[in-house]
């Protein structure tokens, strides 16, 4: 009872933050100097055509009066027009969202995976060489950016050693699955098109391994310095005096308390991901979300750049929401409320 | 039976490595402690008491360096220095109760999950793992246990928990329980009721008992025997009766001299200093820089232990002259390897 209580409450906090968010995101990107209007039509229209669209979009109003119109605009599910595709903004978004949350969602697959695991085995076996491969292995992925793993993936897996595919969602030539949530691995299961969803499950995995890199090299690190840390405490030595193996000791009795850290950093790097994969996204040729949001920034996309930040706003505190419910799930005490029964 | 050697440490000498250099932490320590015997481990914070009991269980840090010395649990060796690296075995039958009751629980799982893996690992139990459990809880004076067996530690209090780690010990069926300060962390008026309660079940199961303490009056109203230790090596021991009534090493004298009397006669000496640095510890009796008797001997060799009373060992020159040095105790028989 008392978590579903708790997901409740952490829901009703985030509605609260994202109407804040969303009142700084409309208030800045309206006083970043430029003319959404003159950008739109170039410089060689005429002075009254841009006055005419200044106009159509209320441009001509009160910022606070705008935030009103915009608000009332989101709540009936109208994000605004795109000036460059001149196409209504929740059509792009449907188009390109999808894509990106099933990139995302396999790169978070792959963080918590490489992520503990690795640094599991780097606690149980720390001081050996295997520790040391790690070490050095978590720092080259910390420092190196999403798009060089890109890159080098392609290298390696697409030229060298011809497994993956280079670009796009799906092979050229291949039907992509009727829609249903956009999501063309879903949709492909969904449908029976077990093909279609393999071959885009095909394309999505160097992406997202790339993207994964750099959050699975930190997670690793986290989970190897919280396990170690835990691993001189008293509930431990008395574990390992009374014969427990240590592998028990290792996959579940040492692992449950030190995965705090190392989670709430994961779901925030994979929030992330959501504005961040532009360069990724852009070596693989992938329609998501955040290369249309650079775009949409270049070109003073108005509408399109608030747009795509809500729902980076909206990525980050669904981000938070769920590290809440996974470290109440682990720790008892964040579940419990700290309340005595005794 | 009851005369058999329950646990027998001979000449245990640990050191630790650390970026300074070597800490030469226990120096020889020999004890004995038979079937159902309660002794007491007395001495300052950081003689080295802890580090005798973790050796004592095999649960030494990773820096820790074994240089001679062997442990005995019920006749089998558990810790012994071979040739070029330490043997060592987990010790069955042997259970340890911490200092702290907070941080020796698991704090993400339930009270049962965690003593039903000592059941399972250290009593060898697979089959009814939650009764025996849920009976170390009663035995442990705990109330309604079915529910404290779903408990986490955070929902109970200090005293609670530290019934539970008792509770736990018991669990591994051991005939040896080791106790690190088991009361320090706790409130006056319940440090006696869970000394009362460990002693009455070591009493009533017949368990032996090394109960490691820096209160020499906890010490003297539980345990049968007292070894009093100073920097890393025993400088005396004897019935508890006799620690006190006849105490005569220095040190020991020191130590019941600083106790603090409640009819008000002030505030009670100290021993002048501070325990030696263990990474240039003195030379021959560790105590003899804040010695009042010492003389350039104690300065140069370790004294051995001289018998000043039946049963009653004092490692001190002092009393070389009484009776000669103490049969069971021979510094040089187990370095041979």
């Amino acid at each position: 009872m008392s978590l579903t209580k708790y997901i409740i409450k952490r829901i009703v906090y985030s509605i609260g933050v994202l109407f804040g968010v969303s009142i700084l995101i409309f208030v800045i990107s309206n006083i970043v100097p430029g003319d959404p209007a003159r950008m739109a039509l170039g410089p060689r229209a005429p002075e009254w055509a841009v006055e005419d669209l200044r106009k159509e979009m209320n441009l001509d109003k009160p910022l606070v009066e705008r935030y009103f119109l915009w608000l009332s605009d989101l709540m009936r599910g109208d994000l605004g027009e795109s000036l460059r595709s001149r196409r209504p903004i929740t059509k792009d978004i449907a188009e390109y969202l999808p894509a990106s949350i099933e990139i995302i969602a396999l790169s978070a697959f792959f963080m918590a995976v490489i992520g503990i695991n690795l640094g599991r085995l780097s606690a149980r076996f720390s001081g050996t060489w295997f520790d040391g491969v790690v070490r050095i292995l978590s720092y080259t992925g910390i420092v190196t950016p999403a798009f060089v793993w890109a890159i080098l993936f392609v290298l390696l897996f697409s030229y060298l050693i011809p497994i993956f595919p280079t670009t796009g969602r799906i092979t050229p030539g291949l039907a992509a699955p009727p829609r249903i949530t956009g999501m063309y691995i879903i949709d492909g299961l969904l449908t029976g098109n077990f093909r279609v969803a393999l071959n885009a499950f095909w394309h999505i995995v160097l992406p997202s391994l790339a993207l994964s890199m750099g959050g699975a090299a930190q997670a690793a690190r986290m989970t190897r310095a919280s396990m170690v840390d835990n691993a001189e405490k008293d509930y431990i030595l008395a574990v390992r005096a009374y014969g427990v193996p240590n592998k028990l000791i290792y996959r579940r009795l040492l692992l449950k308390p030190s995965l705090v850290a190392p989670i709430s950093i994961m779901a925030l790097d994979i929030a992330a991901l959501l504005g961040n994969a532009f360069l990724v996204e852009l070596v693989f040729l992938y329609p998501g979300i955040s290369r249309y949001g650079v775009e949409a920034m270049l070109n003073k996309d108005l509408f399109a750049i608030i747009s795509v930040v809500l729902i980076i706003g909206i990525g980050y505190t669904i981000a938070n929401v769920v590290i809440d419910v996974i470290i109440a799930h682990l720790d008892p005490r964040v579940r419990l409320g700290g309340a005595k029964s005794a | 039976m009851k005369n058999e050697e329950a646990l027998a440490v001979q000449n245990l000498r640990v050191n630790y490595k650390i970026y300074r250099g070597i800490l030469k932490v226990l120096d020889g320590i020999n004890l004995t402690v038979k079937r159902g015997e309660k002794i007491g481990l007395v001495g300052e914070t950081g003689c080295g008491k802890t580090t005798t009991l973790k050796a004592i269980m095999g649960i030494l840090a990773g820096n820790a360096i074994l240089s001679s010395g062997r442990v005995t649990v019920n006749g089998k060796v558990v810790l012994q220095r071979s040739a070029h690296h330490m043997v060592r075995k987990s010790a069955k039958r042997v259970a340890m109760i911490f200092q702290d009751p907070t941080a020796s629980l698991n704090p993400v799982f339930t009270i049962g999950e965690q003593m039903e893996l000592v059941v399972r690992y250290a009593a060898n139990r697979s089959s009814s793992a939650r009764e025996a459990a849920v009976n170390a809880l009663r035995l442990a004076q705990l109330p309604d246990a079915e529910r404290i067996h779903t408990n986490f530690p955070f929902q109970l209090s200090g005293g609670m928990r530290q019934r539970v780690c008792i509770a736990m010990a018991l669990a591994a069926e051991p005939n040896i329980i080791l106790a690190d300060e088991p009361t320090t962390n706790l409130d006056v008026t319940i440090q006696d009721q869970v000394l009362k309660l460990l002693k009455r079940l070591c009493d009533e199961q017949e368990l032996a008992l090394v109960l490691v303490t820096h209160s020499l009056g906890v010490a003297r109203e539980t345990c049968d025997r007292i070894y009093v230790m100073y920097a890393g090596t025993i400088v005396e021991y004897a019935s508890s009766q006799n620690i006190f009534e006849n105490p005569y090493h220095p040190y020991t004298r020191g130590l019941l001299a600083a106790l603090p009397r409640l009819t008000g006669e002030g505030i009670a000496e100290g021993i002048e200093g501070r325990i030696p640095d263990y990474l240039n510890p003195p030379q021959g009796c560790r105590f003899a820089p804040r010695c009042e008797h010492a003389t350039e001997k104690c300065f140069s060799t370790k004294p051995g232990f001289y018998e000043a009373e039946d049963g009653h060992f004092v490692s001190c020159f002092l009393y070389e002259t009484e009776r000669g040095v103490a049969s069971d105790v021979s510094h040089s028989s187990d370095t041979e390897s």
